[in-house]
């Protein structure tokens, strides 16, 4: 990869226009095959700094796969910034026997450094969970323990946050209660959310990848009126435009097929 | 708790009037009472043979987990080594270890060792391969988490994969702990001049039927303090419910 790029070429191919390149983090992602079967082709992925990426796709396009070459578990991928990373999934990964504040240091722990728990603390009470400290995980609700990983992800202090479906394991109201405070808590972080859910991905990106093909590639959405939607209205986006929402629906639902 | 005792005393009393009425002689089926008296004259050499009985086991307990622990993170770290030494493991673990008493005995002499050996031997295997099964079936999401978190193999493995591996490590621990007792009375039985199972073995050839019996209720009580202390560890170091994992 060039070292110093100084703009974005258009990743959707539709003439979309040119950006500015230290806006984004610009990973470049080798072929991957699964198996000798290729599931990935080379390409090239824009996050954009302190905003929040969507990747869509079908199911079994190679979604995760794609975030996990991102995050260095598959294949090969490149970055000239080399920004750091944490990876949170749909389900919250906490550890058993590990109470919840040394699940939120689990980090520092696993890296022999001296574990913080004052900014823990901080942490959790950011994400109104400072009472249950001393709980284990099985001891909290779903929701609470997504909140758990929340504050983990936010104790590792990273540039950019990779998110595999953190919300779809929640009932509709807790998934807007945690997509909230992910919003919150998360800002001034770059964010890619790998996502089923249109409405979510409406109510929270800032910008939006469809994976699809055979390899799949990552298509930017560059069309107007969902450029539009996404850089005009700030995010978490309220629900009360019914016919812009309904359209941008449809037109997303659309470029799945 | 009641209701359990109940049934019991019931059926030593069903024993009890049985054994007297039926006129069986009590070399052949000593009555309970009897038997509880012969537990409380002969306490002190029974306390001697039990309490024998129970450092052989707990000794080569400790020195089996000690030793299983040490095979399972070796194996799982020489991957080769695995492929080679696990079918053996597996074939060894079906073969009675009580059955090298007699070479051992021929190798050791008479007294602590050969017993502990054997003892060992049956106790190594199923914590070995528990543990080992545990550390490959630990959740391969936990590690690709640590490793994203800057994690080393060897802070994954303390850190991660071996706490997650405990259920497996104590469903070892919990069938060692079943075929120690059984190990150890074989073992007597075949050569040794202490321990509960010789002193089965006397008294059975001296005809003192209710001496044995009370040997038999003496590692029925050993068994199960066994088991107790062994589930108590289970509840104190797995904690947390099995789908939480």
């Amino acid at each position: 990869m060039a070292k110093a790029e100084p703009l974005e070429p258009d990743s959707a191919g539709t003439g979309g226009g040119i950006v500015k390149a230290s806006d984004f983090y610009h990973f470049e992602i080798e072929d991957f095959y699964y198996e000798s079967s290729p599931v990935l082709q080379k390409q090239s992925l824009y996050l954009k700094k302190q905003g929040w990426t969507s990747l869509i796709g079908l199911s079994g396009v190679g979604k995760t796969t794609l975030l996990r070459c991102l995050a260095g578990l598959n294949g090969k991928t490149l970055s000239s910034q080399k920004p750091s990373l944490c990876y949170m999934t749909q389900t919250d990964l906490l550890l058993p026997w590990a109470k919840v504040i040394d699940n939120v240091v689990i980090g520092q722990h696993l890296r022999d450094q001296t574990r913080d728990y004052d900014r823990a603390n901080e942490i959790l009470k950011r994400v109104g969970l400072e009472k249950f400290s001393s709980f284990y995980p099985h001891q909290l609700s779903l929701g609470m323990r997504q909140r758990v990983a929340l504050a983990r992800t936010l104790m590792e202090d990273t540039d950019v946050v990779l998110m595999d479906e953190p919300f779809a394991a929640l009932d509709a109201k807790t998934r807007q209660d945690l997509q909230d405070y992910a919003i919150q808590t998360l800002q001034g972080k770059t964010v890619l959310l790998v996502t089923h859910d249109i409405g979510e991905v409406i109510r929270l990106s800032n910008r939006i990848y469809i994976l699809k093909g055979n390899p799949a590639k990552a298509i930017l959405v560059d069309e107007d009126h969902i450029k539009n939607l996404l850089e005009q209205m700030p995010v978490p986006r309220a629900m009360n435009n019914a016919h812009l929402w309904q359209e941008a629906r449809c037109f997303l639902s659309s470029l799945y097929s | 708790m009641i209701k359990k005792i109940s049934v019991l005393f019931a059926l030593l009393c069903l024993w009890e009037f049985a054994a007297r009425v039926s006129g069986v002689p009590i070399y052949i089926l000593p009555p309970p009472f009897l038997i509880l008296k012969s537990l409380w004259n002969n306490q002190t050499l029974l306390a001697k043979h039990a309490l024998i009985s129970s450092f052989e086991i707990l000794v080569g307990l400790l020195v089996s987990v000690f030793l299983g622990l040490l095979s399972a993170l070796l194996l799982d770290h020489f991957v080769r080594l695995n492929l080679i030494l696990r079918p053996v493991l597996l074939t060894l673990q079906s073969v009675p270890s009580f059955v090298l008493m007699p070479l051992l005995l021929l190798w050791c002499g008479f007294g602590l060792i050969p017993k502990l050996i054997v003892i060992c031997l049956s106790c190594y295997f199923p914590i070995t391969i528990c543990l080992l099964d545990g550390l490959k079936r630990s959740p391969s999401s936990f590690g690709d988490m640590a490793t994203v978190m800057g994690a080393k193999p060897k802070q994954v493995l303390w850190r991660i994969r071996l706490p997650s591996s405990l259920p497996f490590l104590m469903s070892g621990i919990r069938l060692a702990a079943i075929h120690a007792p059984l190990t150890v009375l074989a073992a007597d039985w075949l050569g040794a001049s202490s321990g509960l199972g010789y002193l089965v073995m006397l008294s059975h050839g001296r005809l003192q039927i209710d001496l044995m019996f009370a040997c038999v209720v003496c590692i029925t009580a050993m068994t199960f303090a066994l088991n107790k202390g062994v589930n108590m560890l289970e509840k104190k170091l797995v904690f947390w419910p099995s789908a939480s994992h």
